[in-house]
């Protein structure tokens, strides 16, 4: 009889765990998620700026033709990545060639002459600089938020319930090694 | 420890200094009863008085640090500038966006306070603004953003409205008692009454430096445990770091700031005045800030 009533209480206790545990991944999976569709809502921002600001900067300024076409390109080939539902390393990959692309134009804009003559720019480059921070910024939360549910589901015992489950570790959005210098501009 | 550990203590906490202050008030009130002989006629108002004033000071407590700081709701218009910073930290902390105050105050500080990050502000000081660049900016607005997010804000909000008004009435107690109308029969209320008299007198001189304690023992930890946050958020610890210098090495009081409201600010706003020898450790409200700078710096 005591013994009915042990293995009652070890198999509650085990169904309890698993119920607990399994409520923490799924909660840590969709903090993930959320945090994903927040870069995705940032760069659609910029597809969005970009075509304005390459017409813009075209009129403006008589920059290299070739870092216009290279921009868009880039924009058309991080669309078509996303809507083609590419890996994430892949799209990291566009991406960050998009945001050094923006450096480049960014640089080269602000040391042209009589810059301050051309309100329109002035305004597109600084919308463009907001949007970078928050794409690195929404990386960043989103990058915290895979490397807490990445070890969640890896750590002992509960990864067997991971495992059994199907929780599988998120990627990382890969983050361009120069982009700690941007942060560095002066106000 | 992780971060929902300590928004845990600091929820518990909340709710345990509210308890101690309806506790502390309704014995104050009860030995005042005492010694004057009213019954209950102070017990109950101070019980019913303590526990609004405790509930309230939950759901206000932002607002009155904000009232008696004087500071100014600012429109997103009159400074984009520094909504962009502050929206854009909180995207890398996944917070909603703080309302944001400033002090018309050349003193260089910034607190946080509100319940929760729904109901969040952020307050800067006009003197901050000025004088620091963008960078140190961030990583100020980070440490606050920090302490959002752990909820210390509901806390040391509820803290320093409770301590406030735990000193506010010991000091206007103490003062009825010098300034009381002799009555011709308390002489003859004997041994006991002296007794009550004297606890009256100790309760009453005790009571704010109690409260005092408690509130420099919770907020030396924070501020290095936000600092750490804070630089988790901007990766740039070294604008935290020459922000805290910056500050500190400034030389001008902070007008806007009073005892209660002191252990909010980012650096103790009361410059020039530290508190020499034996209590020094205890009344320091913040850590020493060569200390904040030199781990920041190590990072």
């Amino acid at each position: 009889m005591s013994y009915l009533v042990i293995l009652v209480v070890l198999i509650a206790v085990v169904i309890l765990y698993v119920l607990g545990t399994y409520n923490l991944f799924v909660t840590a999976k969709v903090r993930v998620q959320q945090s994903f569709r927040d870069i995705d809502i940032q760069l659609k921002k910029r597809y969005d700026l970009l075509p304005d600001l390459v017409e813009t900067a075209k009129k403006a300024t008589s920059l290299d033709e070739k870092i216009f076409t290279e921009v868009t390109r880039l924009r058309s080939d991080a669309i078509e990545a996303k809507e083609a539902g590419a890996p994430l390393s892949q799209r990291a990959d566009v991406e960050n060639k998009l945001s050094g692309m923006m450096r480049d134009i960014k640089v080269a804009v602000e040391a042209y002459p009589d810059i301050k003559s051309h309100g329109e720019l002035l305004d597109l480059m600084s919308k463009v600089s907001d949007i970078e921070e928050k794409i690195a910024y929404s990386r960043q939360f989103y990058n915290s938020n895979v490397a807490d549910y990445n070890t969640k589901i890896k750590l002992f015992p509960a990864m067997i319930i991971a495992s059994n489950m199907g929780f599988k570790g998120e990627e990382f959005f890969a983050a361009p090694e120069e982009e700690k210098k941007d942060i560095k501009v002066s106000f | 420890m992780t971060i929902y550990t300590q928004i845990d203590e600091n929820k518990n906490k909340s709710l345990l200094i509210m308890v101690i202050f309806v506790a502390l008030i309704s014995l104050l009130a009860f030995v005042f009863d005492k010694v004057g002989g009213f019954g209950y006629g102070l017990l109950l108002p101070a019980l019913a008085f303590s526990t609004v004033s405790a509930v309230g000071g939950y759901f206000y407590s932002d607002k009155i640090v904000l009232a008696i700081s004087g500071a100014k709701l600012v429109a997103e218009k009159n400074n984009p500038e520094l909504y962009r910073l502050v929206e854009n930290i909180c995207i890398a902390a996944g917070l909603p966006k703080p309302k944001i105050y400033t002090i018309d105050d050349s003193a260089p500080n910034a607190f946080a306070t509100g319940r929760d990050p729904n109901h969040a502000s952020i307050c800067f000081t006009t003197g901050i603004l000025s004088k620091l660049n963008r960078l140190e900016l961030e990583g100020v607005v980070a440490h606050e953003l920090s302490h959002i997010k752990n909820y210390d804000i509901r806390f040391m909000s509820i803290v320093t409205v409770m301590v406030g008004m735990v000193t506010l009435l010991s000091d206007w107690y103490l003062r009825s008692f010098w300034y009381r109308p002799r009555r011709r029969d308390e002489k003859e209320s004997g041994n006991i009454g002296v007794v009550m008299l004297i606890i009256a007198i100790v309760l009453a001189v005790i009571s704010p430096v109690f409260a005092m304690l408690v509130q420099l023992a919770i907020s030396r930890k924070r501020e290095l445990l936000a600092d750490a946050s804070g630089v988790l958020l901007t990766r740039y610890p070294e604008g935290l770091a020459s922000a805290l210098e910056k500050i500190a090495s400034d030389k001008e009081p902070l007008e806007a700031a009073n005892r209660a409201t002191a252990p909010l600010y980012i650096v103790n706003p009361f410059k020039g005045e530290p508190f020499k020898g034996f209590l020094t450790s205890l009344l320091n409200t913040h850590p020493p800030v060569g200390e904040r700078i030199s781990i920041l710096r190590s990072m």
